[in-house]
């Protein structure tokens, strides 16, 4: 983990801890069961504005329940959300985006047999103008592709057309569209399931990179990631859930990748 | 680890052939040679066959089965699967004879046919997407419910009585010397088209044949796209029960036998032959015209050279076979 304690010392950082910052996502004793299985246990986690957070955590630590209870799949048990500091009820994937949070899940979500463009406006089209549009829904292609050609250029994905099939792009510019789906609709806050896992060393290091670049415009990011080289190079701040529990909240500038693995993995337990 | 900035091995060649094994033209390749062979075929072997007249005979033959595909092919690009289309038309041709035979007058015959059609389509619908009921299972159900509907209701015997020029000319009439049949064939054929390739409703149904957890995520209601592609289905089965009634110039009850078997061969052979992919996602109508057209060629060219229904049967379900071949063969690259 030395490398990405080096890397960690150039990752960028608006924020120091001790300063006050503007929570925008707060969640507060959110607990879950499965059955007899305690997925979630009194977890508190809150995202400032415009940071990058990393959510870590061995498998079944509760990562991805967590993820799904901010993007409305799953219901909390018990505990409270904020949003922008209103209290919040999530009850639906639709709602939560109306909130303005997207998530990128960890199979992408992609439709691989329909082109880019398709997949860029897949549930929020843009219409023909007057009766063709408002009641027989009528797709304005043209405008779709001309703009889908444009998210293309602000996401830098090398792509001659936004026609192409999205089955026979490469891993990295899969990741990019469904980043760059999620990012262009006005959201103030992506949700990344492992955004990193099926990518090679230079696709994973786009990717980052362009999860930095969405940072400098403001956007705040949440990623789930096993990768610790990955989340030290990215993420400002690190919170680590283990069996369900918040155990560890950890800043990435005054850390080191040794220090959140023994969080994960519950070293201290072993001595 | 910025610096280990090692190109991937991107195999442009291994993504060339992806490319084209997944493109729309290859898709049709067995189709377009299928299609030359029997013209090839039949303008040399059956004599009469490369006429004007028969080659319109010919689109006036495959007219209602191949309304009964688009509605099938729009299932199946949805991801569903419908065995009931042949008895839903049947069933609908049926209600609109017994309509005739009562002097309900066409227009009420017609409206009665299609609200048939659409009414079985929703029925399929709504117990598949929001029962959650296997649609193979439920669509067969339906056909056989129908099966028996028309044969108690009939008892075997044909519908002829009060049937209107008016509605006879659905079937046999012609506008400017193109069948009407044919006609309905292609306006049927523009309106699917608009509806599947131009409208949001029409994305959603191929986004729910890729996949209905990422059309969800996307905030769709899958359900009701779902229920939608069963009664347009059901729709196209209605009009298609309706020409298949006035071509006939009676109401056949037999035509449900085995639950519109031979009706659903000649659709689903049409879909699939089309480039529809089986595991939904994919397809264009204008493939499916294509294959329908096959059919159409290769059993009006086997009558021609004095091969019956049975015969062509063998064919025609070969062709299915061969056509699944491909399809599987291509998913899986």
């Amino acid at each position: 983990m030395s490398g990405g304690v080096s890397v960690a010392a150039t990752a960028p950082h608006k924020y120091g801890v001790d300063v006050a910052r503007k929570s925008i996502l707060e969640m507060k004793g959110i607990s879950k069961n499965f059955g007899s299985v305690r997925a979630l246990d009194n977890v508190d986690f809150e995202v400032y504005e415009n940071e990058i957070l990393a959510l870590v955590g061995d498998n079944g630590a509760g990562k991805s329940t967590l993820a799904k209870t901010i993007s409305g799949v799953h219901q909390p048990d018990k505990g409270e959300i904020y949003f922008e500091g209103e209290r919040v009820r999530i009850s639906n994937p639709r709602a939560s985006r109306a909130l303005g949070i997207e998530m990128v899940y960890q199979h992408l979500a992609l439709f691989d047999k329909l082109d880019v463009a398709s997949n860029l406006f897949m549930g929020r089209e843009i219409f023909m103008p007057g009766f063709l549009g408002t009641i027989l829904k009528f797709l304005d292609k043209k405008l779709m592709y001309k703009r889908s050609d444009e998210i293309l250029q602000e996401i830098k994905i090398d792509l001659d057309s936004s026609k192409k099939k999205v089955g026979v792009l490469s891993g990295g510019q899969r990741q990019a569209i469904a980043v760059g789906r999620a990012i262009f609709w006005g959201t103030k806050v992506v949700v990344l399931d492992e955004p990193t896992s099926a990518l090679g060393v230079r696709e994973s290091h786009e990717v980052l990179e362009l999860i930095k670049e969405l940072k400098e415009k403001g956007l705040t990011t949440v990623i789930i990631s096993h990768n610790m080289q990955h989340v030290f190079k990215t993420a400002d701040r690190v919170i680590v859930l283990r069996g369900g529990r918040r155990v560890g909240e950890i800043d990435t500038k005054t850390s080191s990748g040794d220090d959140v693995v023994k969080l994960i993995v519950g070293a201290d337990d072993l001595t | 680890m910025e610096s280990v900035h090692r190109e991937v091995p991107e195999n442009k060649l291994q993504q060339k052939l992806k490319e084209l094994l997944t493109s729309d033209a290859f898709e049709v390749l067995p189709l377009v040679l299928f299609l030359a062979g029997t013209l090839v075929f039949f303008a040399i072997f059956a004599d009469g066959f490369l006429t004007t007249n028969n080659l319109l005979n010919v689109f006036r033959q495959i007219s209602y089965s191949s309304i009964l595909a688009l509605g099938l092919g729009i299932i199946i690009i949805g991801g569903g699967i419908d065995l009931s289309v042949g008895a839903v038309a049947a069933l609908a041709g049926v209600i609109s004879a017994a309509a005739l035979e009562a002097g309900l007058g066409t227009p009420m015959a017609i409206l009665l046919g299609l609200v048939a059609g659409l009414g079985c389509g929703a029925i399929n619908g709504s117990m598949i997407a929001y029962m959650g009921i296997p649609p193979f299972i439920m669509t067969l159900a339906l056909g056989f419910v129908n099966q028996g509907i028309i044969y108690v209701w009939t008892q075997g015997y044909p519908i002829y009585d009060g049937f209107t020029d008016a509605f006879l000319f659905l079937g046999i009439g012609y506008v400017f010397d193109i069948p009407t049949p044919v006609l309905i064939l292609l306006l049927t054929l523009i309106i699917c088209y608009l509806f599947i390739g131009h409208t949001s409703y029409g994305r959603y149904i191929y986004a729910l044949g890729n996949s209905e957890d990422s059309l969800r995520a996307c905030g769709v209601n899958t359900r009701r796209i779902r229920l939608m592609a069963y009664t347009i289905a059901g729709f196209c089965s209605g009009v298609a029960g309706i020409v298949m009634t006035a071509r006939m110039q009676s109401g056949q009850p037999s035509v449900a036998i085995g639950g519109g078997l031979t009706l659903l061969l000649y659709s689903i052979t049409g879909v699939i032959l089309g480039g529809v992919d089986l595991s939904g996602g994919k397809g264009s109508l204008f493939g499916i015209l294509g294959g329908t057209l096959f059919i159409g060629v290769l059993t009006n060219g086997l009558a021609i050279m004095g091969f019956g229904t049975y015969r062509q049967n063998i064919l025609i379900g070969l062709a299915l076979m061969v056509a699944l071949c491909w399809n599987v063969m291509r998913v899986k690259k």
